[in-house]
């Protein structure tokens, strides 16, 4: 059993209020995840990508099945399982530093080694100049950048993204895609992506997923190897997403 | 004609071709421009109000020719600053110890609802389970009216002082809970879940994370709670022989046709609840609104 382990995973929500009705989000997945993997899970909109990554986050419990994480079943959330959010979320109130400082203190970090600890985590992500900006001044690539400094600080052994870096221009998410894959390959953490973009699932995993339509279900997965080129030009990568794309359902909403 | 704000046209007063380049343009602070600014539109807000109570004060007494003199704003001046250390006639105190005694009472029920309403309103805010549950008396106490609750108070706590001081915590603290519930409530989902993975405990949960981010609800909570409050507690202090404050003061005055002193009254109550709303409170609110980044810029 890997360290991340969802054994025969379902997942349902009510669809109104009167609670007659409910939809099958997640059906009957299965997947194990070693320590140390990248694992992207694409899919079309819809598909339990994110209800997946929630499934593992602890911050919901599946409906059958079993999500368990180095082998005992998750029963809440655990500063072992770092996320970072598709939203923003930082405390606004807060500086950078003090933002960092406070994963520590939940941490119980004595408070005399707490900002040496952030500022490092700050250095790899490359925000140690705005160390004392509150979130508000910072441009949405600086907010993921201090959520990912966030979780280093934390020394998550499983980093959860959930699409971190959708909501940012081209330019700034192939510099952040660079940099998660440059601290994937430092700290060989476990990081479980959730992402839509193909291209950016090729660029950064060594195993993609892909799911079904809603009610989710694995297609089929893809290994890839670390060394293997990257270039979206390449033979390799061409021939992968030629795969994927004749796989990849239509979002469920298209119809 | 374009359109130039006036903080657009401060700054381009200041632009040369040097600080062009540099990327900014530096300027004195304007720190005494601001305050003087409120200061003025504040000046011109009582001014305002000054003059609608003198019009009142012209139709009754020059057109309408009342029985009874209408007090002008003048005359209640006059008279609240004729009183500070001599004695309202027949209540023995002058009109320093009524209002001291006035806002002890509102100090005192007001500190108590702001600390059992921020707690209880916390834990219904955050507890969805409890909130269903706890809601409903919060919301039954809530709908009793100021006043009806002096019968309450008087078979609870007999007349005086603890009665009065029991329905304006009571008014108070409702409001407050409602209002930091409701709060909590609107706390985003993405923010409680970080906190959440980053293994808060309950403490840190609520001290460093739910609390300030319901910061502008508590405040406007205390805000209302304490206006309530302060209306409140004149109501009680005319109706439960409390003895002195600016309440009974004022009924004694009426009850011998002073008109003149109870308007006086009604000057410093209107005084003290303008300084608490738009000195106190509204400072607060701008600091937490600015810590929250809700306000533009910086």
């Amino acid at each position: 059993m890997g360290q991340i382990a969802l054994s025969n995973v379902s997942k349902a929500y009510y669809t109104s209020r009167k609670k007659d009705e409910a939809r099958i989000v997640l059906k009957d997945v299965n997947i194990d995840i070693e320590k140390g993997e990248f694992v992207s899970l694409i899919g079309p909109s819809g598909c339990g990508k994110t209800t997946m990554l929630n499934l593992i986050a602890g911050f919901e419990g599946p409906t059958l099945g079993e999500v368990r994480f180095n082998g005992n079943p998750i029963e809440g959330t655990s500063p072992e399982r770092g996320v970072v959010f598709q939203e923003f979320s930082l405390l606004p109130w807060f500086s950078v530093l003090s933002n960092i400082n406070l994963a520590l203190e939940c941490k119980n970090v004595p408070e005399k080694e707490r900002s040496a600890i952030s500022m490092k985590a700050l250095e790899t992500v490359g925000m140690e100049n705005f160390a004392d900006y509150r979130p508000n001044l910072l441009s949405g690539g600086m907010k993921q950048r201090v959520a990912i400094a966030r979780l280093l600080a934390m020394d998550s052994e499983v980093f959860l993204m959930d699409e971190p870096f959708s909501a940012l221009d081209e330019q700034t998410r192939a510099k952040l895609d660079n940099d998660i894959v440059r601290i994937w390959k430092e700290k060989r953490k476990t990081v479980v992506f959730v992402t839509h973009s193909i291209d950016e699932a090729l660029l950064v995993s060594t195993r993609i997923i892909l799911l079904s339509k809603s009610p989710g279900e694995v297609i089929k997965e893809w290994k890839l190897d670390e060394k293997l080129n990257r270039d979206p030009m390449s033979y390799d990568m061409i021939k992968i997403k030629k795969e994927i794309l004749a796989l990849m359902p239509t979002c469920s909403c298209s119809n | 004609m374009t359109i130039r704000s006036s903080n657009d046209r401060r700054i381009a007063e200041h632009i040369s071709d040097e600080n062009l380049e540099s990327g900014y343009v530096q300027m004195s602070s304007a720190f005494w421009q601001n305050l003087g600014k409120t200061a003025i539109t504040f000046i011109l807000g009582i001014v305002v109000t000054l003059l609608i109570w003198q019009c009142l004060a012209w139709y009754c007494n020059d057109i309408k020719d009342l029985a009874m003199s209408f007090p002008t704003p003048a005359e209640s001046i006059g008279y609240v600053l004729g009183h500070i250390d001599i004695d309202i006639y027949g209540t023995g105190r002058n009109i320093m110890e009524h209002t001291v005694a006035s806002l002890k009472r509102l100090a005192i029920a007001f500190s108590l609802a702001a600390v059992v309403g921020i707690i209880g309103g916390s834990i219904l805010g955050y507890y969805t389970k409890i909130y269903s549950v706890g809601i409903v008396p919060v919301t039954v106490f809530q709908s009793i009216p100021g006043l009806a609750w002096v019968p309450i108070a008087l078979l609870l706590f007999g007349l005086g002082d603890d009665a009065a001081v029991f329905i304006i915590f009571a008014v108070s603290c409702t409001v407050i809970t409602l209002n930091v519930a409701g709060g909590i409530r609107m706390v985003p989902q993405v923010i409680i879940r970080a906190a959440g993975m980053m293994g808060a405990t309950r403490s840190i949960m609520f001290i460093k994370v739910l609390i300030p981010y319901a910061l502008v609800s508590i405040i406007n909570g205390l805000r209302v709670g304490l206006g309530s409050a302060w209306r409140v507690l004149i109501a009680a202090e005319m109706l439960i022989g409390t003895g002195i404050g600016l309440g009974s003061a004022m009924e004694f005055l009426r009850d011998n046709l002073d008109y003149v002193g109870a308007f006086g009254c009604i000057v410093i109550i209107c005084a003290i609840g303008l300084f608490i709303d738009k000195v106190l409170f509204s400072s607060i609110e701008k600091y937490a609104r600015h810590k929250l980044g809700l306000e533009e810029g910086y």
